[in-house]
């Protein structure tokens, strides 16, 4: 009886009501999906300078360390000229650890290089990661909200990401600050080698911004 | 008497022209890729217990930028370095507001084309006098483009200990441009809550009205508390606005400081300026310890109403809240009259199956809901395109205030019984079952939530603009809530026959009541007019009243033609069609002359500023006859920037000495709810609207305009100008004397 009685012109209104409301829910957006310490790091799978392929999974087990880098940027420059990266590098790497540095600068702009050059970039600097890792679309680059060069991300044996920040907290371009900054990347680490929790899992990381394919943001 | 006064004062002038002649060491410029560089000082010369001012400024290359004290997701802060000698001190460099810099995906904070750096320097009061000050300075920067150079420079000045020197116009340009972007200190009450996943910044205070503020940034000073490149919504709050924003990645749920960047849409086009807010958390009240999930919306101005205790209250509280608001609107002179009516006519139909009564409150209640989701979908779309609205937003249009003055004095006289309406929507007291179905419940439901609205404004207006802060669901919902409280009473009566039979049995109390219920509906109307006279003034008044007698001759002829053939009804029924025509008609051109607000004081003196008397066309006709140097200043109550100017510029000591010595009077005009005479002034000078600052020299001398955003240095400038050529006229009186 209620659907008879209600005539067409009531039903128009009800439906014309109902969409209204479902229009103003169809507001409410999706949270921003950011990548957060605590919780499984994005995965990824990205092609190296040497054209091997590199997968996230791959390396379960083991703690692994992400460099977003840029060698033309004058904060890169500043922990690779006072080899202070290095040193990190061959620390890590010397102990069982994977280190992978990610170029997410999109072709022709700063710090996009092609495979020799990325090779040649690691002689001649004395860079001892696992591998360099090609991100020129960024797609892994902004899964990870990386933002600058350099942006230090840890991941733990079990996959979580555990530190998110940048390499230490003297933000300049001055390379006598590598001596006196705190290294927050080796403070993480030492965190997890004494089996405590990371005490910063998040800073600010530094630098310049990544040189992003903006074609496609 | 005057004459000797000003000889006197242009005596004490030449000391400072002999200081600007003595020798005063400037840094030479700095010239890097992309950056030209100078230190300069605000003076040449400085004098031992002095704080003096200099300027880093860079000029940038095309494309190129620098950054901001939080220079957001990259990049670094201009830093200086100094070498200084014993008992000089160089203060923290003062940042004016930056301007987001947005690059792919993400967002800094700097600027691009020209950068000032204002340093304080303080010089020790035992510094020894005529003992020159050299400052030695390393300043580094980062200069961005699509890449990033680091650069910097080494500056030395020298100045000379004497008394202060004038400045030279391009540098003293340069100390007003730096200054006209430093953010202001202001009491204004900021708190800041979380709200689904959100940081939302409430700011109150005197003259904030959101509806007039056309854009607004927050720029907080520490990395990670807000998101960079998330959009900020503007919205309205309790005694002021909110912003809502995404937090970054390093959030700080109890606290926010920064600065906030308001744009307010005056006169003579938009002035933009910045404000230093230090928001910290309030804990909720009767709340578990621990970040409050709830809300806490940072304000005083009116406590203890409606939008005080839903701004305190969790969503659900806020939620009943609205129900028990919506119940009580059934009480508000606007709607009584109509939902008594659609009870009566209950009672007279009260043998009707129950199932029928039962749909009718139902197809009601859905009227109710439907208009107030059209309304508050309607806001939320509003905001969400970034305009600055809240609620109440209809009553600001003339047109709608009158066109509901029409409607409660249409009303008014339908239950007075000057006419009926057949079957039509609006058919109050009629026949619930000869209506056309339910589509008549709902309508009366429609009519009844539209009626509601100008007494929603005002009662609710507050607590519904807290509603439109939250997220979109949270904000509709509390409107539907409100909505279904609105219709709850009706619906009861429909639901529970129970509650019909206690009401009287029907009879001529009911044609009576009916009567007399006619009277709230015309009080609500003449109310409407009140508001559209403080709007429109009172040639709105006239129009709205002929429009009223435009209808009730309508309404006349409507009546008069019933029992008439066809051709002399359709002849009527235009005639009163053509009479509610006009009536809306000449309402539309209304224009808002002022907003209603308080008024300002008529004369006075504000805080250490000069006094001023209130301003009238012949008070400045006399004074300008009698050649005496004038200060005009148009001003209103809602108008921020106005207020903001008197706080920074015009109620300090100094300019309140400069005023004295050099015979100002000071006229205000309060422009709150408009003036012809100040009208007229704007005009002449080419502007609609305040603020309005003009300075007489004495004498016949061109009046001078000085910009819409004020600030102390920029008013002494003027003034100092001011005495410059008075002492030109003293000097050619003195010789032809």
């Amino acid at each position: 009886m209620t659907a008879n009685a209600m005539n067409r012109r009531d039903v128009l209104i009800l439906a014309g009501t109902t969409a209204l409301i479902g229009a103003a829910a169809g507001l409410i957006k999706p949270a921003f999906a950011a990548p957060n310490p605590g919780v499984a790091a994005p995965a990824f799978s990205l092609t190296d300078s040497n054209g091997k392929v590199h997968a996230l999974k791959d390396y379960q087990g083991k703690t692994v360390i992400l460099e977003w880098t840029n060698h033309l940027c004058p904060y890169v420059a500043k922990h690779y000229g006072t080899e202070n990266m290095q040193a990190l590098q061959r620390e890590t790497t010397g102990n069982g650890m994977i280190w992978l540095s990610i170029i997410s600068s999109a072709p022709n702009t700063q710090g996009y290089v092609e495979p020799a050059e990325a090779n040649k970039l690691t002689v001649d600097r004395k860079a001892a990661p696992t591998a360099v890792l090609f991100d020129p679309k960024g797609a892994v680059g902004r899964s990870y909200d990386a933002r600058v060069t350099p942006h230090m991300y840890i991941i733990d044996a079990k996959g979580t990401l555990v530190y998110m920040g940048g390499i230490d907290d003297k933000p300049t371009t001055d390379w006598d600050d590598v001596k006196t900054a705190k290294n927050y990347v080796r403070a993480a680490l030492g965190d997890m080698a004494n089996g405590r929790p990371v005490a910063e899992t998040v800073t600010r990381a530094y630098g310049c911004t990544v040189k992003y394919d903006t074609s496609s943001s | 008497m005057r004459r000797f006064g000003q000889i006197a004062r242009i005596l004490s002038v030449v000391p400072l022209l002999l200081a600007l002649a003595s020798p005063a060491a400037f840094s030479a410029a700095v010239t890097t890729d992309h950056v030209t560089a100078r230190i300069l000082p605000e003076t040449a010369s400085t004098r031992p217990g002095d704080t003096l001012w200099v300027l880093l400024h860079l000029r940038l290359k095309e494309g190129w930028h620098t950054y901001w004290r939080n220079p957001g997701d990259s990049g670094e802060p201009p830093h200086i370095v100094w070498t200084l000698p014993n008992g000089v001190e160089a203060g923290d460099i003062q940042w004016p507001y930056p301007d987001p810099l947005p690059y792919g995906p993400l967002l800094n904070y700097g600027y691009s084309a020209e950068a000032f750096h204002l340093i304080p320097i303080r010089i020790a009061k035992d510094w020894p006098a005529g003992r020159p000050v050299s400052l030695r300075a390393r300043a580094n920067w980062l200069a961005c483009s699509d890449i990033c150079v680091p650069e910097g420079g080494d500056f030395e000045l020298t100045l000379a200990t004497a008394a202060p020197a004038q400045t030279d116009a391009a540098t003293a340009g340069l100390f007003r441009k730096a200054r006209e972007r430093l953010p202001v200190k202001i009491d204004w009450t900021a708190g800041l809550a979380q709200q689904d996943g959100k940081i939302v910044l409430t700011v109150a205070g005197k003259g904030l009205q959101p509806d007039r503020i056309t854009k607004a940034a927050f720029f907080p000073y520490k990395w990670g508390v807000v998101e960079p490149a998330a959009a900020q919504t503007l919205g309205a709050a309790a005694g002021g606005l909110s912003l809502t924003m995404t937090p970054g990645q390093k959030p700080d749920p109890q606290r926010l400081d920064g600065v906030l960047v308001l744009t307010e849409a005056l006169g003579d086009g938009p002035a933009t300026r910045a404000y230093e807010i230090s928001a910290m958390a309030r804990p909720q009240e009767g709340a578990a310890a621990g970040p409050a999930t709830g809300t806490s919306a940072g304000t005083n101005a009116d406590s203890g109403t409606a939008a005080a205790a839903t701004a305190n209250a969790g969503i659900l509280q806020a939620l009943l809240l609205a129900i028990l608001g919506g119940v009580v609107l059934n009480l508000m002179p606007c709607v009584f009259p109509v939902l008594s009516m659609k009870a009566m006519a209950l009672i007279r139909h009260a043998e009707k199956a129950p199932r029928t009564i039962r749909m009718h409150g139902l197809a009601y209640a859905l009227g109710v809901l439907s208009c107030f989701a059209v309304l508050a979908t309607l806001l939320i779309a509003l905001k969400g395109a970034g305009e600055a609205v809240g609620w109440g937003f209809q009553l600001q249009s003339p047109l709608f205030v009158a066109v509901m003055a029409y409607l409660f004095f249409l009303l008014g006289l339908n239950l007075s019984g000057a006419f009926e309406i057949g079957g039509s929507a609006i058919g109050l007291g009629g026949n619930l079952a000869a209506r056309r179905g339910y589509g008549g419940s709902y309508f009366t439901g429609v009519l009844a939530a539209v009626v509601s609205t100008p007494c929603t404004a005002p009662f609710m207006g507050a607590a519904l603009g807290f509603a439109l802060t939250q997220s979109a669901p949270v904000s509709l919902g509390i409107f539907l809530a409100l909505g279904l409280g609105f219709a709850l009473p009706y619906l009861l009566l429909t639901f529970v026959p129970a509650l019909v039979r206690l009401l009287p049995r029907p009879g001529v109390w009911m044609e009576r009541t009916r009567q007399f219920l006619a009277f709230p509906l015309y009080a609500s109307a003449a109310w409407l007019v009140w508001v559209l006279g403080i709007q429109a003034g009172p040639d709105g008044v006239l129009a709205a009243l002929a429009g009223m007698i435009l209808i009730a001759f309508g309404v006349w002829l409507w009546t008069a033609v019933r029992d008439t053939g066809t051709r002399g009804r359709l002849i009527g029924r235009s005639g009163t069609a053509a009479a509610i025509i006009a009536a809306v008609a000449i309402v539309a051109g209304l224009g808002i002359n002022a907003q209603p607000s308080a008024s300002l004081p008529a004369s006075g003196r504000s805080a250490s500023g000069p006094e001023f008397e209130g301003f009238s066309s012949e008070r400045l006709a006399a004074l300008r006859a009698s050649g005496k140097p004038v200060f005009v200043n148009m001003t209103a109550a809602w108008c921020i920037t106005c207020l903001v100017n008197e706080r920074v510029a015009l109620s300090s000591a100094i300019v309140n000495e400069q005023f004295d010595a050099l015979g100002i009077t000071y006229l205000k005009g309060d422009w709150t709810n408009g003036d012809p005479q100040i009208t007229a002034l704007l005009d002449s000078f080419g502007r609609s609207g305040v603020p309005l600052y003009v300075l007489y020299g004495p004498g016949n001398a061109e009046p001078v305009l000085l910009p819409q955003l004020l600030t102390e240095s920029l008013v002494l400038d003027a003034l100092r100008k001011l005495s410059e050529k008075s002492k030109i006229t003293a000097n050619t009186d003195r010789s032809t004397s």
